[in-house]
Order: structure tokens, then sequence, then C-alpha cells
């Protein structure tokens, strides 16, 4: 994860604005001159303000998903990305390349060729099979009958429904349909997806299984997704790095682990209260520089249990179930700090180890 | 505080009270009393004043279904009150007490349903308080406005012995009628004249096509058309239809209705194939232009409530007269629905499925061929069906200006008077109807 940091963005977007109405231009000059709130703009100008000057970058391979309530225009947002919205003003780059600037020819051809994209409520063609509906995005770049079907039926065994391949879309489950939505929007192979709350509408069970499943394959595929939720939970369990969304704006990005130990708001802290923090926090957040620890303490390093930096807490409290002394946290085979019991559990509640 | 006022205080509370004042404005204390008598369950109370003084009343508390109700009875009463002084009748004395008795009787009625009225106003005014509005004395004057100008001219027109000539009825100018008319003949010759051409082309392409399905229809041997109907009916519909079509086709035969029915089938292919590929492009640009449904739909609601038989008459003056014509005419008659039920169509298509077929990079064509048609082909179907069925009805009407077919023979036993001949090829176009609905329906359904 560190070293895809560094990699070049697959997509940039740079200080995009939406407003909805008819005056959203004159709306937009308003919020920037005046600093109008959102709802003096819905009074002065009747318009709505979707994304207030969103900027994020996701990078080549990454999952980055994009969390926030119901109206929060996370959906907004990633409509601009294959622009099936415009923005009101500022830049979206996909590899560098403006795509508000593009015609629509090459539009066209952006969207069929490097974006995917999986819908919440699927949006399969009802009166098209299974395999046909997979096949839909080569079709329309004219791909020969033989080839686009070929491709269908591997992009459907990868998501496990060989064998459903001649039914109708309304003979399967929602779960299914979801994954046909998944091959179809894999179809192409686009180096882009897109994914709109896909498995908000399915049970926990089902959706569970899907997330699995969609993390076992885009680790294989090294697509950059875009992952669209309003469960932090799915979130953290799914994205390399969480941006979170209210009324329009990105509140915070980071790496579940920063938004649960830094949250940048209230806000967001709220929100991450609940979470398990079991696996998520590691051994470098909690622990007490080594130095620190010897200024006040005696400790016989040998006999003490070891951890790597990056362990978590679970693999902590495995560690100190067994052993009566202080955890040593290691760097590589250099030691640099330790966990008490004490710091342990106050990092399991999420709070100082000094209350 | 007065003994009814804590009375009035038990059943409605303070903001409540207030409530009601606001709502009232004047003889606060009588409607306050009566409202909660009304609350607790007494369904009926003399309103003296809107005894007295009627739609008046009614107008100033704003009660205008009362207002309209006193109106009308008032007038009746007035009438036969003034027909009996002005002596207009055989039995005065029976017809003034008649009046009066309509009268005072309909007013004492009125005034016992005025305050639950007046209670329901209350009601539903305080779910939307902006439904009252105006000032008292303005909506008195309204009252009154409408008074003076609905009593005096009925009730002098019923009861008076010379009627004012000018009220008799509406004054009119017969000139602007028959000028209007006369422009209008005039611009349909100079079409005729001038687009001469033009509208001999269509006749010989409608003619080309007529002769063509009726050759199809009639040239084939009847067991083969037969065989291909009950075929279809077969595969679209399963084996009920089946049998009422083998039973409907044996009528058709046995009647000596064969050639006229197919002759008649002709013509209704010809118009349908027409209303088709008009249609159903108009109502996909309907669908996709909101500003050409708004100028469309009233032009279509013109075209399908015009009496069918007026739509002989260009038929007749651009066509002249037989078959061309007739299609023609028919295909105005039973476009509407196709244009409509295909516009629905397309507009039903879920937006959610666009919005995927712009997202997989589908141009405008591609949508339109790939997602919106195959969607709405139901909606599609269902239009066919009705152009069908109102091609079929206006088979009769065509026959008028030389269509043929069955509509000849149903005309033909009008002017002679032939029921008994008339029903059976009345009976004929109903089976030729029910024939192709079976089948489409069957179709239709099994999707």
């Amino acid at each position: 994860m560190l070293e895809q940091n560094t990699a070049r963005p697959a997509i940039e977007c740079r200080n995009v604005w939406k407003i909805f109405g008819n005056r959203s231009v004159e709306a937009l000059h308003a919020v920037k001159t005046r600093g109008l709130s959102k709802e003096q703009v819905h009074e002065e100008y009747d318009c709505v303000v979707g994304v207030a000057d969103a900027s994020f970058q996701a990078h080549e391979g990454e999952i980055f998903c994009i969390m926030g309530l119901s109206g929060s225009g996370k959906s907004t947002l990633v409509r601009h990305i294959n622009r099936l919205i415009e923005p009101t003003s500022g830049d979206i780059l996909i590899e560098n390349e403006d795509i508000n600037g593009l015609n629509a020819k090459d539009l066209r051809k952006i969207r069929a060729e490097k974006i995917g994209m999986v819908f919440q409520h699927t949006a399969l063609l009802p009166h098209l099979t299974v395999r046909e509906n997979v096949a839909l995005g080569l079709e329309l770049r004219n791909v020969d009958e033989q080839r686009r079907l070929k491709t269908a039926d591997q992009k459907l065994a990868l998501v496990q429904l060989t064998g459903w391949e001649n039914r109708m879309p309304s003979e399967l489950s929602g779960g299914m349909q979801q994954r046909v939505g998944l091959a179809r929007a894999m179809a192409a192979d686009p180096a882009i997806l897109l994914m709109d709350e896909p498995f908000s509408a399915l049970d926990p069970l089902i959706r569970r299984q899907l997330q699995d499943q969609f993390l076992a394959l885009s680790r294989s595929m090294n697509k950059t997704t875009i992952f669209i939720t309003h469960d932090l939970d799915e979130a953290i369990r799914i994205g390399n790095r969480i941006a979170i969304m209210k009324d329009g704006e990105i509140v915070q990005i980071g790496t579940p682990e920063q938004i649960i130990t830094e949250p940048a708001n209230d806000y967001v802290a709220e929100f991450v209260k609940d979470i398990s923090r079991l696996k998520l926090v590691s051994a470098h957040t909690i622990m007490q520089p080594i130095e620190d620890y010897l200024k006040h303490n005696k400790l016989d390093i040998t006999l003490c249990p070891t951890a790597m930096h990056d362990a978590d807490l679970d693999a902590l409290i495995n560690l100190a179930i067994d052993h009566e002394e202080p955890i040593v946290v290691l760097d590589q085979s250099n030691p640099i700090g330790v966990i008490t019991k004490r710091q342990l559990l106050r990092g399991v509640q999420g709070r100082n180890a000094d209350e | 505080m007065s003994d009814y006022d804590i009375k009035v205080n038990e059943i409605f509370n303070q903001t409540e009270t207030d409530d009601i004042k606001q709502f009232l404005g004047s003889s606060q204390d009588y409607y306050l009393r009566s409202f909660k008598q009304i609350t607790q369950g007494q369904k009926f109370s003399l309103n003296l004043s809107a005894a007295l003084f009627g739609p008046l009343w009614a107008a100033s508390r704003n009660v205008w279904s009362l207002f309209w109700l006193f109106l009308a009875t008032d007038i009746i009463g007035l009438i036969a009150i003034f027909r009996s002084v002005w002596g207009q009748d055989l039995y005065p004395a029976a017809s003034l007490s008649l009046g009066l008795f309509i009268f005072i009787i309909c007013r004492l009625i009125g005034s016992f349903i005025a305050n639950n009225l007046y209670y329901t106003l209350y009601t539903k005014w305080r779910i939307t308080p902006s439904m009252l509005n105006g000032s008292n004395a303005s909506r008195i004057l309204k009252g009154c406005v409408l008074i003076v100008a609905i009593y005096p001219l009925t009730i002098y027109q019923f009861s008076a012995s010379s009627v004012l000539k000018f009220f008799e009825s509406f004054p009119t100018n017969r000139k602007i009628n028959s000028t209007t008319a006369d422009a209008i003949d005039a611009f349909v010759d100079w079409m005729t004249i001038s687009f001469e051409d033009v509208f001999d082309s269509i006749t010989w392409a409608i003619r080309g096509m007529l002769d063509f399905l009726e050759l199809l229809f009639i040239g084939t041997p009847w067991p083969v058309i037969s065989l291909l109907l009950i075929l279809l009916a077969w595969k679209a519909a399963g084996w009920r239809v089946v049998g009422f079509t083998a039973l409907a086709l044996a009528y058709l035969g046995a009647f000596g209705f064969w050639d006229k029915a197919m002759s008649t089938m002709a013509l209704v292919g010809a118009s349908v194939f027409i209303c088709l590929i008009i249609g159903a492009p108009l109502g996909v640009l309907a669908a996709k232009k909101p500003r050409f449904n708004r100028i469309l739909n009233p032009i279509l609601d013109l075209m399908q409530t015009m009496p069918s038989f007026v739509y002989l008459i260009p038929a007749i003056a651009f066509f002249s007269v037989g078959k061309p014509p007739a299609v023609l005419a028919t295909v105005v008659f039973a476009m509407p629905p196709m244009i409509r039920l295909t516009t629905l169509g397309i507009q039903q298509v879920s937006p959610s499925v666009i919005e995927a077929m712009l997202a997989f990079g589908a141009s405008p064509r591609q949508i339109l061929f790939k997602a919106e048609l195959p969607l709405a082909t139901p909606s599609i179907m269902a239009g066919i069906n009705q152009s069908i069925m109102m091609s079929l009805s206006m088979v009769v009407v065509a026959a008028l200006i030389g269509a043929g077919g069955l509509g000849y023979d149903v005309l033909f036993s009008l002017q002679h008077l032939e029921a008994g001949k008339g029903l059976l090829s009345g009976l004929a176009i109903v089976l030729c109807a029910m024939i192709l609905d079976r089948i489409i329906q069957g179709r239709h359904k099994r999707k």
C-alpha cells in the first residue's frame, strides 16, 4: 500500500463543483465570492449544491472508497469520472487526460474501453440473456459476435456464474444479478472500475460474500477502483484509502487506520466510534517509544515477546495473553517501541494510554 | 367567563379556540357553540341568518357549495311565484303555493346543514389555511354580483309573457360561419389544384400497396390463408385461440363474406402499416422532445375526438372517392393511439438502464435501437392492436366513400332496411377484429 501511494494518479479530480439548477453558474460565483451556505444558495438561486470543491487522486491499482450518507454527493461525484454528469467547474483527469475536453466520439471510446461501471440497481437489460448483457459493452463497440460471447463467458466464469449464461436477468437472485453487473463492467478489460453502491441493496450475508469475492478478484486484476458506499464497515473492508463525504464536501481522505485513529472532525469521529479496531490499528500507533519507556522502567528485552511494527491489535492481544512482560515492537530487527497491557487495552478502546 | 365558555373549553383547548375565532371573524360566540355541538355529535341545527339571507350568508362565510344550492332552489321557487303573479299559469294559486313551498323548504334544509358545512370548511382550513383569502366584505360583494347577474334575467325569461328578443338565443351573425366555411372551401380547392401531383402520387402509392395486399389475401387460395392464420394463432396464443380462429373463418366462408373480409383485411393492413411507419417515429420524437410532445398532444386530442365522418370530406376533396382516400381517413383516425403508446413505452424505460448504456459508451442511436425500442415493444404492440381495432371500426364509415369490403354490406343493408343481412355482416366485422386482437394479445401475454 505504501508503495502504491507514490504511483502516478490514474484518476484525479481537481476542485470539482457541481451545482444543480438553472442558475448554477451564478450560484457558483456567489458561493466563491460571497461564501454562501448551501441553504442560502437554495433560497437565493433555487439551486442545489451536489458536490462542493472536491479534490482527490486515486492511484493506479488502488481501491479508493468514497463513503457518505445518502445525499452527501458521492454518487454525483463518481458520475463526473465518466462524465455522466458534467461539473459546474473543476477538472477531472483520467491518466492525465482532461475528460471534459473530449468530443462525443472520444468520450464514448473512453467510456467503452477504459471505464467500467457497476450500478446499485444492476441496470441490466431485461430483454437480453445474461451472456448478452455481459457482452453489451463489446457489442456497442462492434466486436464480432463470436469473440464477444467468448469474452462474456470468460468474465462470467470469473464471477462464478458459469452455467447461467442463457438465463434472463429476472431469473437470477439479486446477488447473482450484481455479479453479472460486475462481469459486464469487466468485459472490456477497463483500467478503471466505478462501483456505485454495488452491494448496498443486498442482504448482509450475500453482501459479505460478494465483498470477499470482489476483493479476491481485484487483487488479481489490479484495476483502479472507485468504490461508493454508505457503509463505513464496507469501506474499511474494501478500500485502500477512504474519502468521507458530507453535504457534497470531502471531509477527510486517508487509509482506514488514519480514519479510525485520527478522525478529522467530530462528524468522522461519530462515524468511526463503533468500528472494531482489532484489525485496523497497528502496533506503531499505540506503542510508546522504547527510549521513553526505558527512562522510567527496566526491561530485559530477551524475555519479552516481540511483534513487528505493523502487527494489528488482534495479534498483539494474542501475544499479551501468553506473556506477563510488555511487548517489544521491532522495526525489521531493531526494537523501537514498547506496548504495555495498559496501552494495549486503551488502544482497543481507542483512548489515550494516559487517561 | 360565562357558563357556555367553560363548556366550550372542555371541547376545544385555548389554541384551538383561538384558531376557530381567527377562522370565524364575526359572530364568534354563536359558531363556537355550534361547532362544539357538532363535535359532540349533534347532527343538525338551524342557522337563522342562513335561512334569512340564503346565498348571501353562504357567500360571506365562503361556503360556496351551499351558495350555488341556495341559488338554484331560490330561482326555481321564485320562477313559480312570478309566473303566478304575471298570470302565466292556468292555476295561479297552485303555482304560487308550490313556489313558496319550494323556496321556504329549500331555505330551511339549507340552513339546517349550513353549520355542518361551515364546520367542514373549518377542518379543511386548518390543514391548508391558504385556501381562504379575501375579506368578508369582498366575498359578500362577489355574492351580490353573482346574484344580480343571474337572478333577474333568468326569472324574467322563464316567467314573463313577452320575452326580450335579445336574450332568447345567443346573438349570432350567420355570416361568420358561412364566410369562414367558404374560406376553408377556397383553401381546399386551391390545395387540390396546386398540389394535384402530390395527391395523385400518394393515391397511386396507396393504391399500389392495397392492390398488392388484396392480391395477397384474395388471390391466395382460401385453404392456404386459413392454414396460415391458424398456424399464426397457434404459435402466438395457443389452442383456445386456434379453435376460435377456425370457427370464425368458417363463419366468414360459409356466409359468403370471405372475399369481402379479405378486402377489408387488406384495407386495415394498409392503414395500420402506414400508422406504424408514421406513428412510431413521431412517438419516439415526442418521447425525446418534450416541447414537440406539448405541440403534438392537442393535435392528437383533436384527431381522436373529431367525429370520424369529418375526415371523409377532405379525403374526398384531395383524393376523390375510392379506397385510397378511405385508407387515409382511416389512418388519421387510427394513428393517435399508435403515437401515444410508443411515446409511453419509450418514456417508461428506466433511466438507470439508459445511464448504464451511456456508461458503456453507447451512442444515442444505439440507446434507441438496443435499449429503448426493444423495451418499449410491448407498449408499441398495444399501439398496433389499438390501431387495428380503430381501423376496423372505421370500415363502415369509410364504405361511404367507396372503400367496399364488409363495410359496404352493412351500409347497403342500412339503406335497404335489411336487418338480418346487416347483422350478419356486422358480425363478420366483429369476428375479423377478434381474430386479429386475440392473435396480437396472445403474443403480448406470453411475453
